[in-house]
């Protein structure tokens, strides 16, 4: 019959393909050839394929389980494999990760749009319509944010390609060279930065169950994830090639390029760029959060999360208007503290898990006979 | 202590009893009980719930007594006595205006006074039947009554019902007509080039006017009385084969737990049955014209006619259906396609228009080039509103305008036109009240918004258009986008009897969407109907994509017409639910009424 139609929060590959995006894209779409290019200068557009392999490991561990446990999100698999106990820690590490994440993306958000278009704008009022968009998202359910990035994720790519071609006449190839000045490993250290965020994808292990076809969503998920690497491969040369060793002073470096660019000599369309981006950012934070509730909702053993979902916001609106003070400061940390902090939550705990899923094939292949 | 125990536990059973979904107490329909017939109307408020349900004496007088208290000598009460010919004496009940005089005096009391009744051996009422069916005219229909509810029924109905004496039963003779106007073109959705027939307030007539257009015996009916009062005749319309059945039970369900006080219009229905009934998004389509309920019979959808109402309802839509005409397909696909495309804009605008002049002029300098800015400044010189206010005033001055117009007598209406284009516009920015670029900017929003076909959709962007001015004046731009979010994201979760409002689109379905933003040839919209519904789901959803819209010849409906029962991996093809699953996020049909709170 037709009730698979009618089983909420499942989505397509395609749409899983879109949160891939939006989970690796929003955040570094418009910064990330700034961090790169902070540590690796004019060599910085290197560093996003390679941070892409990191990136690639964390989806293909993911994958793996998922392959192992068919039918199961991150929460069944972590109790069968680590007991009762031991997988409560781990989501509740979870749970506080994404918490965490969202909150830094709100704040990204808020710095953006304080700096480029409303300095004097209180962070909270800013971030506060942004959450209340996402609240209702995660009130819908997953299906509902899948089927949301088929509308604005082909508009975002479209967009990406469209300022960057349209930047093309006025780009310097020669300021991305010379190739490698100072060796590679700066270049390796600033692919770090991508590799972290290549890494979000870590947070398809929840809910990766709910994705149609089991063959589909793997290379569904492999394809979004090149899709991005693709577009930031495009944003970060072009960044480099327009500002060359200046784009790791630049804020903003891809809003910066999107203002080359007018249509008909006329009208600029910097602050439709910025619209653009912050709606991948709004599914991604929908996407965050929509993981925490129902991580919590399942420590909680509730058996509706939608309650969870405004306390949860409420949570994420302070956190990021009080972590850090200053868009400095948060940079800093993204510079320092989160690529280690991400590698744990991101490579370091799935590929635990999935060592012993590796080591105990007696446990998995999903049949409902756990402990 | 053991008795504040028993008083909780009291209070808890009592809780349980009120909180718990309870059945109604009385089954929809069971003044027919279970053996209802298929073509039998199914009525959720009987009108023989309020008398008394003895049945008839075989004494004449004492009937007419009993059906003239029952009306309490109602003012339209005809009783007209007489004698049967070679027979008993005999009444007739029926009410003045509802019945065609000429057909009751030449198909029934003609006959019976002046041919003598025959055939001695058989019961009187048989008779009378045999009698009636062989001498009367042949369109007449007879039923027989025993219950003396049915009888005040039937007279309500417009059947005049014929009380014998001596007979425990009483005969309804179907001779009901009511004052209705002609058929004539259709005031909302006109066209250049199409039919020119619309429905009107008599049900039979717009039946009639279907049957025109699909004579085939797969057109099913579903009958229904709804209204303690009124008891308003609702017909269910969908063609057997191409409608999911899925879809028709659906309909039946929502259909069947209406209980209220009175039907005046369709859109009692469509509150009463629609998905989300505090959505500003129309989840039905209403429609004058029999060709696109016809075309949305073919699609594969449901068509609700409502005695007393020239509009069907079509159910269910989708949001681009909302957006199209029933010219689209009776012009040239190339201009369809241009102007579906050009509506897509238009609606867009009407909603962001407004809101995004005020995010480009107070938040947002740089967007603008600098010729045009410094236009609008010079003339924002003179101007002492703030520019948010400014609009917002002036839109609240057109809405003012438009109700004005519609309300109107049409002589005055003109008048108001003047008075707003002319006094109200040019003297307001003379007077330096208002600037011109914001009578400009309210002016195209009001034109893209006259531009979508149907009023239901343009009426939701008109509430959506303050809603992003109100987020413009405080956020600009982003506020713009939170907005269009929400609208976005509610649009999303909308369904409309199941269907994904803004399907194809999301979810995405490829072949669907030569029917949405385009228009494809019409040959490339047919295909070959399906002998089999249930078994060619697959074949037909390789074949051409369907029709969402009204007016495709014979779509073939991939989609919204795929049978669910089929077993296909693809979203679309199954769209509807057979059974909505019990879960926090299930989607229910309300029903509210007066009659429901008893």
């Amino acid at each position: 019959m037709a009730a698979s139609y009618w089983e909420d929060n499942r989505i397509t590959p395609l749409e899983l393909a879109g949160i891939v995006i939006c989970l690796v894209f929003a955040t570094g779409a418009v910064t990330l050839p700034m961090f790169t290019s902070m540590v690796a200068q004019h060599d910085g557009w290197l560093a996003a394929p390679v941070g892409a392999i990191p990136g690639a490991l964390v989806l293909a561990v993911v994958l793996y389980l998922d392959r192992r446990f068919p039918g199961e999100a991150f929460p069944d698999y972590s109790r069968r494999l680590l007991g009762s106990g031991l997988s409560k820690g781990v989501l509740i590490l979870y749970e506080v990760y994404f918490l965490h994440v969202a909150t830094l993306v709100v704040r990204e958000s808020t710095d953006f749009l304080r700096t480029g278009f409303y300095p004097g704008a209180s962070p909270l009022v800013l971030a506060t319509p942004l959450l209340a968009l996402t609240t209702y998202m995660v009130w819908h359910g997953l299906e509902i944010i899948g089927r949301t990035t088929i509308i604005v994720v082909p508009v975002q790519i479209a967009f990406t390609i469209i300022v960057t071609a349209a930047t093309a006449a006025q780009v310097e190839p020669e300021l991305i060279l010379p190739l490698l000045e100072r060796g590679v490993a700066p270049v390796l250290r600033a692919s770090l930065i991508p590799a972290a965020w290549f890494g979000e994808v870590v947070t398809l292990a929840f809910f990766l169950s709910s994705v149609r076809g089991r063959r589909a969503r793997a290379a569904a998920a492999f394809a979004g994830a090149g899709v991005v690497l693709a577009l930031i491969f495009i944003g970060g040369i072009s960044a480099g090639m327009l500002f060359g060793d200046q784009t790791g002073r630049l804020a903003y470096p891809l809003s910066s390029v999107a203002r080359f660019v007018t249509v008909g000599g006329f009208l600029r369309i910097d602050p439709l760029a910025m619209a653009v981006w912050l709606f991948l950012t709004v599914i991604k934070v929908a996407v965050l959060q929509h993981v925490a509730t129902t991580t919590l909702a399942r420590l909680l053993h509730l058996k509706d999360d939608r309650p969870l979902a405004v306390p949860l916001a409420g949570l994420v609106l302070l956190l990021s208007d009080g972590l850090f003070t200053n868009k400095q400061e948060l940079d800093a940390w993204l510079l320092s503290g989160w690529p280690v902090y991400a590698f744990c939550m991101q490579l370091l705990i799935p590929a635990g898990l999935a060592l012993v899923a590796a080591l105990r094939p007696q446990l998995g292949s999903g049949t409902g006979d756990a402990p | 202590m053991p008795r504040r125990r028993s008083l909780l536990r009291g209070l808890f059973i009592w809780l349980a009893r009120v909180l718990s979904p309870r059945p109604h107490d009385r089954p929809a329909g069971s003044g027919r009980g279970p053996e209802r017939q298929p073509g039998d109307e199914m009525v959720t408020t009987p009108l023989a719930h309020d008398v008394d349900d003895a049945p008839l004496s075989r004494d004449l007088s004492a009937n007419v007594e009993r059906m003239e208290k029952a009306w309490h000598h109602a003012a339209d009460l005809v009783v007209r006595r007489f004698g049967i010919s070679g027979g008993p004496r005999a009444a007739l009940v029926f009410l003045k205006g509802q019945v065609d005089d000429a057909r009751l005096d030449l198909s029934v009391v003609r006959p019976l006074q002046r041919v003598p009744l025959d055939g001695k051996d058989k019961a009187p009422m048989d008779r009378l039947v045999e009698h009636l069916e062989e001498r009367a005219v042949h369109t007449v229909h007879l039923e027989v009554l025993s219950s003396f509810a049915d009888a005040v029924d039937r007279v309500a109905h417009g059947y005049a019902v014929l009380l014998v004496d001596g007979e425990a039963e009483a005969l309804a003779i179907n001779v009901y007509t009511r004052p209705h106007r002609a058929v004539e073109e259709p005031g909302t959705e006109q066209v250049v080039r199409g039919p020119r027939e619309g429905f009107v307030e008599d049900l039979d007539t717009n039946l009639a006017l279907m049957r025109a257009r699909v004579r085939h015996p797969a057109l099913r009916f579903l009958a229904y009385r709804f209204g303690r009062y009124s008891q308003t005749r609702v017909r269910v319309l969908y063609l057997d084969g191409r409608t999911p059945p899925a879809l028709v039970e659906e309909v039946r369900q929502r259909l069947e737990r209406i209980e209220i006080d009175a039907i005046i219009e369709s859109s009692y229905i469509e509150e009463l049955i629609e998905d989300a009934p505090y959505s500003p998004f129309p989840q039905m389509l209403p429609t004058e014209r029999p060709d696109v309920a016809a075309a949305a019979l073919y699609e594969g959808r449901v068509v609700i006619l409502t005695d007393g109402s020239p509009f069907a309802l079509i159910a269910p839509v989708t949001f681009w259906s909302l957006l199209q005409a029933s010219e689209d397909y009776y012009q040239r696909h190339l201009l369809s396609s241009f102007l579906r495309l050009l509506r897509v804009v238009l609606i867009i605008s009407s909603v962001t228009l407004p809101a995004l002049y005020i995010a480009a002029v107070i938040f947002h300098h740089g967007m603008l080039p600098t010729p045009l800015l410094i236009t609008i400044a010079a003339s924002r010189e003179r101007v002492p509103l703030p520019a948010a206010l400014e609009i917002f005033l002036f839109e609240v001055a057109f809405e003012a305008f438009r109700e004005a117009g519609v309300r109107l007598p049409r002589s005055v209406g003109q008048t108001v036109g003047i008075v707003g284009g002319i006094i109200i516009g040019q003297a307001a920015v003379q007077a330096g009240l208002i600037s011109a670029p914001v009578i400009v900017v309210i002016a195209l929003t009001g034109l893209a918004s006259f531009a979508t076909p149907h009023a239901g959709l343009a009426g939701s962007m008109r509430i959506l258009r303050f809603f992003l001015i109100l987020m413009a004046a405080s956020f600009g731009l982003y506020g713009i986008l939170i907005g269009g979010g929400l609208i976005q994201v509610h649009l999303l979760a909308l369904r409309s009897f199941g269907i994904p409002y803004l399907w194809p689109l999301s979810p995405l379905d490829l072949r669907s969407l030569k029917d949405i933003l385009v228009r494809w040839p019409i040959w490339g919209l047919w295909s070959a109907p399906r002998p089999e519904p249930e078994t060619a789901d697959r074949a037909d959803g390789a074949g051409a994509g369907g029709g969402t819209d009204p007016g495709t010849a014979a779509g073939p409906g991939s989609g919204e017409t795929g049978s669910p029962s089929g077993a296909q991996p693809r979203r679309i093809g199954t769209p509807l639910r057979p059974q909505p699953p019990p879960g926090p996020r299930e989607t229910r049909g309300p029903v509210r009424g007066a009659g429901r709170r008893r």
